[in-house]
């Protein structure tokens, strides 16, 4: 009847990029300006190509397995073997660099299960409210209550010491957290505009929990679970560094820093290397996990 | 009059990294005088609340302001190091106090930076002012948390806080926008009385143009960071000679129904203000000319009361 | 029977640890087809949590809510959903009532989804469609709510809102956060569509001049119960209540020395006579 005339504001402020840019070229851009995340990504993309490749880069892989070579036992560093030898002759070089396989995989091994377990469960604890909410709290609370590597250490005594069995006490241990982060989130979300919108218009609640509540706090997620693999490394070779994880002679480097302790006056480079190895490891973790929540904002996307 | 505030060609640009992004601000001539309450009306992005906070030489990080801003100091109140020039009062008040101290201690707090007096001779001054800011029971708010308090005994404790500096020139930036219409009303004939009795002068930072017509003696209305008309708040609001002053008055709904249109005024502001050739307002114009493009217009006078920057001021 | 929605005596009680707190009580309302009904109050007014037990998103403590007819408390699941496709809302804040990560189409799409068949190129058309009636090019459909200005972001609101041909809006503060010149083009949408598509407007809002603009029949809420109902042309001309009198007279723009008295707990007299006092 009465035609809308109400100018359309199409064309005025704010104009319209003419071609968003994607998630790639979005990260690209933000490592440029943030020198440190830039770090932090050389170094996780430096231990994944070691993960990788590692036995076709390492010079001894056999060593790196666990060969010995009781000729060569102790030897400083120097041009033969870059990092030295350890105690049992075994080239350090070749045994750090596949000693990034491990790490990596269960870190990320641990991480998703964690997540699997820890995001569903808070979802809905979140959301829901009530006693779903209250048990979920108190199930957690039980597991936190442990020093999480006193926990680990448990499962694994129960399990048995293995490069898996560690995998699992610590994913039983690090599951909680993100239960408690994403109820955190799905309780603060649940009140936005969007969701009783969402909520006034009969969407299920599961969609609601799905589309709005879950794709808005993926951001912690991420950065959280970025931050978490390096802690399982450091975890995870804390385990093993006692006895309770990766068993010799596989390369480890939690436990390469263990076989070297008595040496470390004598032949300092058996434990350094591989410490240094977690350490780098762990920072990169670190430094991209603090840069992500900016780079993963959505109002990144350009006007 | 004693002038107290006055802003010649304030411009306030935004940079990263060296290269100018936005210039929100664009030249703004402002002049308030003792005792008197000048509105600074417009909607968002006209730049009015970075003319409020440049004013003061507060801005956000990454801001720069040039042109001349000077607040007249009062030799008798030269004390301590504190010429007591200048106070802001801003919008809401629930989130303006720190909610872990209680009112008596933020306000003694201020109070201390500014004039040093023993503590017990702090409390009495600062109930004093708590009572000068129609709040019934002084005592009582003066031992209370910000959460205990509603919204307009909070905004009437922030302009006790602002008094207590002894400013000559208040700031006010959008005091009634988070308070319940009879609250606000309370609230500005409280500002009104106040500078009727104390004498300092009044900058209204606000979007509503009902505020600044309740309160205001003169005003300025802004858009795209610049004055576009100014003069007091009769002439403007009764007799406005810029088309976007029309258009503002035209598109309230205020004393019309249903069966009339609103004349809604077509476009939105300008998002970038730094390529603006000519009128920032002539795309959104019923009166453009071609005229309009090239000449950037200047504040003139067009009446005894009334300045307005449009070129073709004398033919509407 | 013509009331699309009825709401007889509704009560809400909210209870805390320290208490209970009565938001709403014994409200009665009736809204015809094709009217708009605004609801006026401030504050802690219970207009909100009254516009909430109406759309179902809380349960009255006790009461009835009508939907054409029919009592939404004794609903299926079925028929409960089916009723939130004939109701639409449209939020105060229009950036925040949007999934910031959802693009405008998909956001739009969600209702249609949700309660038609529709998909691929009919769903997508019928988004195109929405967004054109509401003032927006097809084109914003693959953007961001913040790419968006605060209106744009309120037509998307409104569009989401009538995607699935709802009988009854409700509009909560809808014009509230916009500039006024942006406000002026809402309002002016806002009665287009209500005439071109015979819709049923509930306004909840605290600018009297908002209401008055666009209402037929105006209820004033003060603490939970109503105090004055009727034509809004008769409410704004000759308010019966006191209450309803000191709103008017607050609006902005009337003035600081109109007849209506001020609440008791207000400016304590200022001696001082003069007109400079020293500090």
């Amino acid at each position: 009847m009465i035609p809308i005339t109400t100018a359309a504001p199409t064309g005025a402020a704010p104009s319209p990029a003419p071609n968003a840019p994607g998630p790639a070229q979005l990260l690209l851009r933000a490592l440029q300006r943030d020198r440190l995340a830039a770090f932090g990504a050389a170094i996780i993309l430096l231990v994944l190509v070691l993960a990788v490749f590692g036995q076709w880069l390492a010079p001894f892989p056999e060593q790196g397995m666990g060969a010995t070579n009781a000729s060569a036992r102790n030897l400083a560093p120097d041009a033969a073997h870059w990092l030295g030898t350890d105690q049992l002759g075994r080239d350090v070089l070749s045994r750090v660099i596949m000693g990034a396989n491990p790490a990596l995989t269960i870190s990320l091994l641990v991480v998703t299960a964690a997540a699997l377990i820890g995001i569903p469960l808070g979802a809905l604890a979140g959301y829901r409210g009530g006693w779903v909410d209250e048990a979920l709290m108190r199930v957690t609370e039980v597991f936190q209550a442990f020093p999480p590597l006193l926990l680990a250490m448990v499962t694994v005594s129960i399990l048995g010491p293995s490069l898996t069995n560690a995998g699992i006490a610590l994913a039983v241990s690090w599951w909680p957290w993100y239960a408690r982060l994403v109820r955190a989130e799905a309780r603060s979300l649940r009140e936005r505009p969007y969701v009783e919108a969402a909520r006034a218009m009969g969407i299920p609640p599961a969609l609601i929990v799905g589309r709005h509540i879950l794709r808005n706090c993926l951001t912690p997620i991420l950065v959280q679970a970025t931050v978490d693999i390096g802690s399982v490394i450091l975890a995870a070779g804390s385990l093993a560094f006692i006895g309770l994880g990766t068993q010799p002679p596989l390369p480890d480097w939690g436990l390469m820093v263990a076989e070297g302790r008595g040496l470390i006056f004598s032949a300092w480079w058996v434990s350094t290397f591989p410490g240094l190895a977690i350490f780098l490891a762990v920072l990169g973790f670190n430094l991209l996990g603090d840069s992500l929540r900016d780079l993963l904002d959505p109002r990144q996307v350009k006007r | 009059m004693t002038q107290l505030l006055s802003i010649r060609d304030l411009k306030v640009e935004f940079s990263d990294r060296g290269t100018v992004t936005n210039q929100p601000v664009r030249g703004i001539d402002l002049d308030v005088s003792a005792g008197e309450i000048l509105g600074l009306v417009g909607e968002t992005g006209c730049g009015k609340s970075l003319t409020g906070l440049a004013a003061l030489g507060i801005l956000p990080r990454g801001a720069r302001r040039t042109g001349q801003v000077s607040i007249t100091a009062d030799p008798a109140a030269a004390r301590d190091g504190d010429n007591g020039s200048v106070a802001i009062v801003f919008q809401n008040p629930g989130t303006a106090f720190n909610p872990v101290f209680t009112l008596g201690r933020q306000l003694g707090d201020v109070l201390h930076r500014h004039r040093r007096m023993p503590g017990a001779e702090r409390k009495a001054e600062v109930l004093h002012h708590l009572a000068l800011v129609g709040l019934p029971d002084p005592k009582r708010v003066y031992g209370s948390y910000p959460h205990q308090l509603s919204g307009g005994m909070l905004q009437r404790a922030m302009i006790a806080m602002a008094l207590l500096r002894q400013p000559r020139l208040l700031i006010l930036d959008e005091p009634t926008t988070a308070l319940d219409v009879t609250v606000a009303r309370q609230i500005l004939i409280l500002v009104d009385e106040l500078r009727r009795k104390f004498g300092f002068g009044v900058l209204l930072i606000s979007h509503n143009l009902g505020v600044i017509r309740d309160v205001c003696d003169r005003v300025a209305v802004l858009y795209a960071g610049r004055v576009i008309e100014s003069g007091t708040v009769n002439q403007v609001m009764d007799n406005p000679r810029h088309p976007y002053t029309r258009g503002l008055l035209d598109a309230l709904p205020a004393g019309r129904n249903a069966s009339e249109r609103l004349n809604a005024i077509p476009g939105t502001v300008p998002g970038n203000l730094l390529s603006i050739t000519g009128c920032a307002f002539r795309n959104r114009c019923a009166y453009a000319v071609a005229d309009c493009a090239l000449i950037d217009p200047v504040l003139t006078a067009a009446g005894p009361q009334q300045s307005v920057a449009c070129i073709r001021e004398g033919e509407l | 029977m013509t009331a699309v929605l009825s709401l007889e005596n509704i009560v809400k009680t909210f209870h805390h640890r320290g208490g209970a707190v009565t938001a709403v009580d014994d409200v009665s309302l009736s809204i015809e087809e094709g009217t708009v009904f605004g609801l006026v109050g401030e504050s802690g007014s219970g207009k909100s949590t009254l516009a909430r037990c109406a759309m179902h998103l809380m349960r009255p403590t006790s009461g009835r809510v009508l939907f054409e007819g029919n009592d939404v408390g004794t609903l299926g699941p079925r028929a409960l959903r089916r009723m939130r496709s004939r109701m639409g809302i449209v939020l105060q804040n229009p950036v925040a009532a949007l999934n910031p990560r959802m693009s405008i189409g998909a956001s739009v799409a969600e209702p249609l989804r949700a309660h038609t068949g529709l998909k691929g190129t009919a769903l997508q058309s019928h988004i195109d469609e929405l967004l054109e009636e509401v003032g927006l090019g097809s084109e914003h459909a693959d953007r961001l709510p913040h790419q968006l200005s605060g209106g744009q972001c309120q037509r998307v609101g409104i569009a989401r809102a009538l995607a699935t041909s709802p009988r009854l809006v409700i509009l909560d503060e809808p014009t509230s956060a916009l500039d006024v010149s942006v406000q002026a083009q809402i309002l002016n949408l806002l009665q287009d569509l209500r005439h071109r598509k015979n819709l049923t407007y509930l306004l909840i809002s605290h600018d009297l001049d908002v209401v008055r603009y666009l209402s037929d029949e105006v209820a004033v809420m003060k603490t939970g119960q109503i105090i004055e109902t009727g034509p809004s042309g008769r409410i704004f001309t000759d308010p019966q209540q006191d209450y309803t009198r000191t709103l008017i007279a607050a609006t902005p723009g009337r003035g600081l020395t109109a007849a209506a008295h001020a609440p008791a707990a207000a400016v304590a007299s200022l001696s001082g006579e003069g007109t400079h006092e020293e500090w």
